[in-house]
């Protein structure tokens, strides 16, 4: 079997495993259920996650070390990760050889020539990654210097998580059926990039591999000495006519007829199949026309590609919006690491988003900042429901432990955990002046019904308020229990329980209205036990049940506010206030919060 | 394969392989299967240094009547065996004053100017080698030290201000206390001292009663200490557990009687012509509460100090000498 | 590529290449067949439920299986759409009780496999719920006996309700070895779930002080040998002067409830009660130099039954009254 129709096998292996990565991201036992799939590992196999989280946290967590695997083999052999493996690039080459169907050999082959641009990807990996190391390099001389802040922006560009991301918050949702249509945020930004990929690579093979993609540019200077590389064969002899052949399929641009930009070639095998002398080919040693191992990188380019990722941190965080300027309504789910603590690992890959039940977890496109692009969020009123109290997910499909992974016991504050409590991600507030008991003297408790948490972190006290205009009714006289008045017309459901009848004795011996006919109510009681009768005054009361949280009960799972009659903004509202992963956030003495930063 | 083609090889696979093995030992060596916790807790002290004396037989406490602070202080700690029996010549002295607020001395809602000139000059006489003053005020430090008097007060005695800059706070954490757990505190002043000295005016306290010596050390405290008003005794009761001081000076000349803490008119204020000493914060604030008319009952702090074994309630057992 | 690729020729290096990529990728196939055994707690976490008691779907029907008792078909699990399927005829009856799921299981003795029960599981949500199925059901003039309070036995069954779970164990024969077995599984069952059948209003309001313990019963029928008396909730008391009982039971409505006292009052006015002074609403009866006490509250009747004096009677029928209102269960 040739090796283009092996890579092609390995190519669509991968991209299968991607799909089904992403499909069975959903909480469940079935076959296409989550169960026990390793649904992160192409990502724990991508080596600039691994990398971009050991400058920003100092460790390597768990299964990232798959990552150090991939850049062991690279050194040895090459970006076989780029041409073989990473379904980005073979969305890309895909669509590649459609646009390029109709082209003429030699508009392939212009389409496929080096150009200068392509050194850009390494100079936005350099950005990147001072972005994530330069706390963790330079802080020890300067330590807590505000210009030396540092964090994980790799996940922006870096191709897996983007790949990742697309399929679970663009491709998934879009061809979701739609008696079970799946609602997420951020589509058209989301969707957008991944369009603008394949078109790019639609106009020119691999664009986003060569110009842009972070990780392929960390797997070409990994590549720099290695051990087997693609070249020309025919040493000693000039056997090669200069047909220009091998251009025309190549995947990574990288001249291998020529000097070949070993840093650049993919090991796509297009050009071995191409040529006619059949002198290209794959071995220890280096081209016969000679070889240009790494990039063309200048000092001066370096520099500024490094000092450009260092500063752009610290502007973004001059308002300290990850201490004083702290966006309340940013809910993150159960488990989430303290702010900046989450960004030094969130890769933005959407795997808690897609696999949270509820769909409750949405990507923040503004609403985190301009750092948390993509980065998970609690919307309460997307989803099918709040956050589940016995659901921990999201944290066990994190590859990098952004998102903690939770034990049951751990997210609810049982057993061992007792004296922890329960994980809160924030805490319901009453919003009073759109609240229905509280506001409109119409009953309603919803919320304190919907509550998960045991006991109640919501309670109500009950009221008898009078209903404006009804409560200067004067009675004409009195029948058994029946009462009768002057009683206006009325869209309130007066005998549906909750109403009462007040006489001049007040709300204390209010009677509950039992019936109602054209100028007639029926009584509870007596109406002389509420000093009703003839010429007196009485006033409907409705009985409301106010809602009050109780800070110490209140996790923050916004069942509340997803239920809440009050759809467009509820009446009662989860912020973030009180979170387990912030002290400065804590609302309650004796939850121990130093304030500073985080 | 010609020689040099074939030395070439040799050092790209050592390179190769260098460059190969050392991603995977680098991996290996950083390789962390445990997930981070939720927020990573700074290790905290445990507790302040104790900084008073033991006790030797001398008088606990005395109770000076009169109007002027200068001589009131220097009686009072004079019967107490003067200022040298707690600052030894060399000592580094910290005065934690109240400083709370940008307010002029004349509301006597901080700490006299005129009484913090006299206890730093008095701890220099007795040899001290540095005085510190320091408090974390509520509104802008500088601005508090500097209208308050006491920042120009204590420089002109020779002592220094130590503004309560972020560097000066660390984690603390009191055993058994349950509200003092990894909270910032000042201690950046304590860190090389030898002697704290309290030194507190009389004031109303809206939530807890009154503000007295023990409610003083509430500057200590740094972070979003105000969701301590949720338990205001508690964190009092857990402050005189916390600072263990080798004197504290109530200043009673001019009480707060309400409006406190802040104040803001002298028709908040009343003559009551005191100034009490001591080395026991509990008696002192019993005294001072007895001046203010506040029923013990009001100030359940007190109490559960007392109860804690952290000083005596019924001040007058412990014999105050009385100074005219 | 089609124009050249006849040209060139795959050396055996290169096929040996592809063979080992290609067996790479069967492994690595293999291998996520292997892990995905392994569930994620994600998943398993989502299994449970949050009740103190143990959720049956936590655990497997062949885990309580006692010594010599094995499983001989699959277990099979029904929620309300599929219900019909296994008990078709009896389906609605489970439906109008809030059913939820329900788990089955066939078990057969191992030393002789023509002896085996089927083991029902219904998770009915709510104790409440259980309880109701259960007693809809109860065969008419059995004996209680089992492992729970609401428990009785048929030569070839055991039926029991127990927390939010209504069970059935129904033997092929009627064999006392084979419902030994049975009842050794229904017992294990109980074990398991834990918790407690004071889930239901009923058994929660007899007061503790002088309860007898494990005295808490149900007469299914005909209780204190008043015709119609049903579902009946006793519990017996002693103190100073001897024992005597309490009952507690649920009627549809109000009015039911009010009906029902009134009977039983003119039943024992009827056999030569004296009726005595009582509070408001509470009818004291004298017979027989016993005291009864009964009355309604809601959609429950309440009584105090052969009470040596009317202090004692009053006492304890009031502090049921009170654990009534604040149970906040006025019936509905």
């Amino acid at each position: 079997m040739r090796l283009v129709i092996v890579r092609r096998i390995c190519q669509g292996f991968f991209l299968l495993l991607l799909v089904a990565s992403c499909f069975v991201t959903t909480v469940g036992d079935g076959w296409f259920e989550l169960r026990g799939w390793p649904v992160s590992w192409l990502l724990e196999l991508d080596p600039l996650v691994g990398l971009a989280t050991v400058l920003t946290t100092g460790t390597l967590y768990k299964g990232l070390l798959w990552g150090a695997v991939t850049l062991a083999l690279t050194a040895l052999l090459g970006r076989f990760f780029c041409g073989w493996l990473c379904p980005l690039g073979t969305l890309q080459q895909m669509t590649g050889a459609w646009a390029d169907r109709h082209r003429r050999p030699k508009a392939r082959g212009v389409g496929r020539k080096n150009h200068p641009g392509q050194r850009i990807k390494y100079l936005i990996l350099i950005g990147l990654l001072t972005m994530a190391g330069v706390e963790l390099i330079f802080g020890v001389v300067l330590p807590g210097n505000r210009l030396l802040v540092s964090g994980l922006q790799t996940g922006l560009l870096d191709p897996i998580p983007l790949v990742y991301r697309s399929v679970s918050l663009v491709v998934i949702p879009l061809l979701s059926p739609g008696g079970n249509a799946i609602v997420v945020t951020g589509g058209l930004l989301t969707g957008g990039v991944f369009i603008l990929v394949l078109a790019l690579s639609a106009l020119r093979p691999r664009f986003y591999c060569r110009y842009v993609c972070p990780l392929g540019a960390l797997l070409g200077l990994t590549a720099r000495w290695s051990v087997f590389r693609m070249g020309r064969r025919d040493f000693g002899i000039e056997a090669c006519t200069g047909c220009g052949r091998c251009d025309h399929h190549c995947e990574g641009a990288c001249a291998p007829a020529g000097k070949i930009l070993w840093a650049e070639c993919v090991l796509c095998y297009n050009c071995r199949e191409d040529c006619p002398e059949g002198i290209l080919g794959y071995g220890a040693r280096p081209s016969a026309a000679g070889e240009v191992p790494g990039p063309d990188l200048n000092r001066r380019a370096v520099i500024t590609a490094g000092a450009g990722g260092a500063i752009l941190l610290p502007l973004a965080r001059l308002g300290d919006p990850l201490g004083v300027g702290w966006r309340p309504d940013l809910v993150r789910p159960p488990g989430t690491l303290t702010e900046s603590k989450f960004l030094n690992r969130c890769i933005k890959c959407g795997q808690c988003i897609r696999v949270c039940p509820t769909g409750v977890i949405q990507p923040a496109v503004w609403e985190a900042g301009v750092e948390g692009l993509w980065t998970p969020r609690l919307d309460f009123r997307l989803g099918s429901s709040g956050c589940q109290h016995n659901c921990i997910a999201c944290g066990h499909v994190c590859p990098t432990s952004a998102i903690r992974p939770l034990a049951l016991d751990e997210r609810m504050g049982t057993a061992t955990f007792a004296d922890a409590g329960p994980i809160r991600i924030g805490t319901a507030f009453v919003d009073r002046g759109r609240c229905l008991p509280w506001a409109m003297g119409t009953p309603c408790i919803v919320c304190q019904e919907n509550c998960p948490v045991s006991p109640k972190a919501i309670t109500t006290r009950t009221v008898l308020a009078p209903v404006a205009g009804l409560d200067r009714l004067t009675v004409t006289r009195t029948q058994g229990q029946a009462v009768y008045l002057d009683l206006p017309q009325t869209p309130r459901p007066l005998a549906g329980g909750d109403y009462y009848l007040a006489g001049p004795k007040g709300p204390d011996t209010a009677l509950r209205i039992t019936g109602l006919g054209a100028g007639r109510m029926a009584l509870s009681g007596d109406p002389a036990v509420a000093a009703l009768g003839r010429g007196r005054t009485a006033a409907v009361h409705v009985k409301l049940q106010q809602p009050f949280v109780d800070p110490h009960q209140c996790i923050g799972c916004g069942v509340c506010q997803h239920e809440c009659p009050v759809r467009g903004r509820a009446a009662i509202r989860i912020t973030s206030e009180n979170e387990t992963r912030s002290r400065a956030h804590a609302l309650l003495a004796g939850a121990g919060l130093p304030q500073k930063k985080e | 394969m010609t020689g040099i083609n074939r030395r070439e090889f040799i050092q790209r696979s050592v390179k190769a392989g260098l460059v190969s093995a050392s991603a995977l030992g680098a991996g290996w060596w950083l390789h962390d299967t445990a997930p981070p916790a939720l927020e990573p807790s700074a290790r905290a002290l445990a507790g302040l240094p104790d900084f008073s004396r033991p006790y030797d037989g001398r008088p606990a406490m005395a109770i000076a009547k009169g109007t002027d602070r200068e001589t009131l202080v220097m009686r009072a700690i004079g019967a107490l065996g003067g200022m040298a029996r707690f600052v030894r010549p060399g000592d580094r002295v910290v005065v934690k004053v109240n400083a709370a607020f940008a307010s002029a001395p004349a509301i006597c809602a901080t700490s006299h100017p005129e009484l913090v000139t006299a206890v730093v000059k008095a701890c220099f006489n007795a040899g001290a080698a540095d005085v510190v003053v320091t408090d974390n005020p509520i509104n802008d430090p500088a601005s508090c030290f500097r209208l308050t008097g006491i920042g120009p007060a204590a420089e002109a005695a020779g002592g220094r201000v130590a503004l309560p800059t972020a560097d000066q706070f660390a984690g603390v954490t009191l055993a058994g206390a349950r509200l003092i757990r990894d909270w910032p505190v000042l201690v950046g002043p304590l860190g090389d001292a030898d002697c704290l000295i309290g030194l507190a005016a009389l004031k109303d306290h809206h939530r807890s009663g009154a503000s007295m010596t023990i409610k003083n050390w509430y500057g200590l405290l740094g972070g979003r200490r105000n969701v301590f008003h949720q338990d205001i005794h508690t964190i009092i009761t857990e402050l005189a557990a916390l600072v263990r001081p080798t004197l504290v000076i109530l200043d009673a000349v001019t009480a707060m009687m309400h409006n406190g803490p802040t104040g803001g008119s002298v028709s908040d204020l009343a003559r009551t012509n005191t100034l009490i000493a001591g080395v026991d914060p509990v008696a002192v604030d019993a005294a001072g509460a007895e001046i203010l008319g506040r029923e013990l009952s009001g100030l359940p702090h007190l109490r559960q100090a007392a109860d804690a074994g952290l000083g005596t309630l019924d001040y007058r057992t412990l014999n105050p000498v009385n100074v005219p | 590529m089609s124009l050249s690729s006849e040209k060139s020729t795959i050396t055996a290096m290169e096929r040996r290449v592809g063979f080992g990529v290609l067996l790479g990728l069967a492994a690595i196939a293999f291998g996520i067949y292997t892990v995905q055994f392994r569930f994620n707690p994600a998943v398993t976490a989502r299994q449970t439920l949050p009740e103190a008691a143990v959720a049956q779907s936590e655990f497997s029907l062949a885990d309580l299986a006692p010594n010599g008792v094995a499983p001989f078909s699959p277990p099979e699990r029904f929620d309300p759409d599929t219900l019909s399927d296994k008990i078709n005829g009896k389906a609605e009856l489970y439906f109008s009780a809030g059913f939820v799921a329900l788990t089955a299981r066939r078990f057969a003795l191992a030393d002789d496999p023509s002896l085996w029960f089927e083991i029902f599981v219904y998770d009915m949500g709510t104790a409440r719920n259980a309880f109701s199925v259960f007693s809809m059901q109860r065969r008419g003039d059995l004996e209680a006996g089992g492992p729970t309070v609401f428990s009785y036995a048929t030569p070839n069954g055991l039926f029991l309700a127990h927390g939010r779970y209504y069970l059935e164990l129904v033997g092929a024969k009627a064999s006392d070895k084979l419902m030994a077995a049975a009842g050794n599984m229904a017992t294990a069952f109980v074990a398991r779930v834990g918790g407690d059948t004071a889930e239901i209003t009923e058994m929660a309001v007899f007061p503790e002080k002088g309860l007898v313990g494990d005295s808490r019963s149900l007469v299914a029928a005909d209780a204190f040998g008043i015709d119609g008396f049903d579902q009946v909730f006793t519990a017996q008391y002693l103190n100073d002067g001897g024992g005597f009982s309490a009952y507690v039971a649920r009627r549809d409505s109000d009015e039911a409830a009010r009906v029902m006292a009134a009977t039983i009052r003119d039943f024992y006015l009827e056999y030569g009660g004296t009726p005595l002074d009582g509070p408001d609403g509470l009818s004291v009866i004298d017979i027989l130099d016993t005291i009864e006490v009964i009355f309604h509250q809601g959609r429950y009747v309440i009584g105090v039954h052969e009470a040596p004096d009317k202090d004692t009677a009053l006492a304890l029928a009031g502090q049921i009254r009170q654990r009534l209102q604040e149970a906040d269960d006025d019936g509905n």
